[in-house]
């Protein structure tokens, strides 16, 4: 069912809209909430909460893309979970790849405050959007849907060595890019 | 608070690329399943041709190794990725590639170039093939470990100075592999018989041996192209990993293209390594890794060279 239908009939408050939006984007979602939290009871609770969200926010949201507002909140669910308190511990993909951007890149784990996050963040959407649709994926789903290298590497029918090496150049352009920019020492 | 602060960061990417990113880029999957299949079909047959042809010309360690991962992909016991749905496309992707590393391997200037991790040692890196178009670069070498010119020492005394720098002896578990097959630091048979036969005798055998390796990143014109070489086989031989130097998906920088030569390196490590065996126990202690950049120059293939 197209997005906008599944909008129309959550702004209904039919039940068939969220049927419908578990059924095209629960597996998504869950996967999501999986990386972030390296465990599949607590993806799947999280992804019960992300529907709940959901539910109670459309309406009054009327959102431009639900399947992006759909990610967001799972991302914020599962984030609010993940044990910051453990953070020494490598215990899922999300942990391993804002370890390996925050190795790349260290000058991204030490913006404390909002303005320097949110500038990092623009100077990283202004990046994105210069580069080819394929990098652009690979950087998205590694460090924002927090994809493992294997799965990226099986969905784009590469090897993950060589899917590694890309992210790996990503992150040296977006270093350089972010340095160009005045955002980095 | 590292990781929080760059979550944080992350978070605010823009919606529009989340939403491109819910389904993954298919150019690929656009083609006809009947065209996908003709294509499989034709890339298999041309794989043939390139593979007995690279073969017969002469063996090359870039044909010798890029020629055997094309003959893995057309055995049907490979099953690796027969559960993935876009089997063909991948299947066809990967005859694309090891086609246009054939190519190159039939291409490639042979060599004979020993360079050394510092003036007079025996450890180094011999090249032995080498290729350079200008937009792509390959390499056929040999590694040759540390212990060629350091062979273990024995009866060595631990309060000695020299050990100074020496980390904590650390207990290991696989006791019983390393006196059959040793390790990185032990690789001879040879070392490995006298290793045993001293334990067998004085029931106790305190030794140092060297360690060495090849870092992943490889560098071309002081850019660094990431980890791209390949593993060491048991006689030295690698080769500089296809997949990422042009040749595959990822294009080499452009600081790096089109030149008359180009100086690709590789930083061999090296590090002391102390052992101690008894009884059917296993300790070792570690020297801190010293790296020795290696540089190697390859001309452009395509261009005359200067006599």
């Amino acid at each position: 069912m197209e997005d906008q239908k599944i909008v129309a009939l959550l702004f209904e408050r039919s039940e068939q809209g969220m049927t419908e939006l578990i059924a095209k984007y629960g597996k998504l979602l869950q996967g999501i909430a999986r990386n972030i939290l390296g465990n599949a009871l607590d993806a799947e609770e999280c992804a019960n909460d992300t529907y709940l969200s959901v539910w109670n926010a459309i309406p009054p949201e009327q959102p431009r893309s639900l399947a992006a507002f759909c990610c967001a909140i799972a991302r914020n669910n599962a984030l609010s979970r993940y044990q910051w308190d453990n953070a020494q511990k490598r215990n899922s993909h999300y942990a391993i790849a804002l370890d390996e951007l925050g190795e790349s890149i260290p000058a991204l784990g030490n913006a404390e405050s909002e303005t320097e996050a949110r500038e990092l963040t623009d100077g990283i959407n202004r990046f994105l959007a210069a580069q080819k649709k394929e990098d652009r994926y690979l950087f998205v789903r590694r460090y924002y849907f927090a994809d493992s290298v294997a799965e990226l590497a099986a969905q784009m029918g590469k090897s993950p060595h060589s899917v590694s090496v890309r992210l790996f150049r990503i992150r040296e352009k977006l270093q350089k890019y972010l340095r160009k920019e005045g955002l980095l020492p | 608070m590292k990781r929080e602060n760059i979550s944080k960061i992350l978070s605010g990417i823009d919606p529009a690329f989340v939403e491109e990113c819910v389904t993954r880029p298919s150019e690929r999957n656009t083609m006809k399943h009947s065209k996908r299949l003709a294509v499989l079909i034709a890339a298999a047959c041309l794989l043939v041709a390139l593979g007995i042809t690279a073969y017969a010309a002469a063996r090359s360690i870039l044909g010798d190794f890029w020629g055997s991962y094309g003959e893995h992909l057309q055995d049907p016991q490979e099953q690796r990725a027969l559960g993935r749905e876009d089997y063909a496309d991948w299947l066809e992707g990967e005859h694309q590639m090891v086609d246009k590393m054939l190519d190159i391997a039939g291409k490639t200037t042979p060599q004979n170039t020993f360079v050394p991790i510092e003036p007079g040692s025996k450890a180094g890196i011999t090249l032995l093939e080498s290729y350079y178009d200008g937009e792509k670069i390959a390499m056929g070498c040999q590694f040759q470990r540390m212990n060629l010119q350091a062979p273990i020492q024995f009866d060595i005394d631990l309060n000695d100075p020299a050990y100074a720098e020496m980390g904590e002896m650390q207990p290991r578990e696989d006791f019983t592999e390393f006196l059959e097959y040793g390790d990185n630091c032990i690789t001879a048979e040879e070392d490995r018989k006298e290793i045993a036969a001293r334990l067998k005798r004085d029931g106790k055998v305190t030794f140092m041996a060297w360690g060495s390796w090849l870092s992943d990143h490889v560098y071309a014109n002081g850019e660094d192209l990431g980890p791209c070489h390949g593993d060491i086989d048991p006689e030295g031989y690698f080769t500089v990993d296809p997949m990422i130097m042009g040749i595959g998906e990822v294009e080499l920088p452009e600081s790096c293209r089109n030149l008359p030569e180009i100086t690709v390196t590789l930083n061999y490590c090296v590090q002391q390594v102390v052992y101690q065996l008894e009884g059917s126990t296993l300790r070792w202690a570690e020297f801190p890794i010293q790296r020795y950049p290696v540089n190697i120059t390859i001309a452009n293939n395509t261009q005359p060279q200067a006599t």
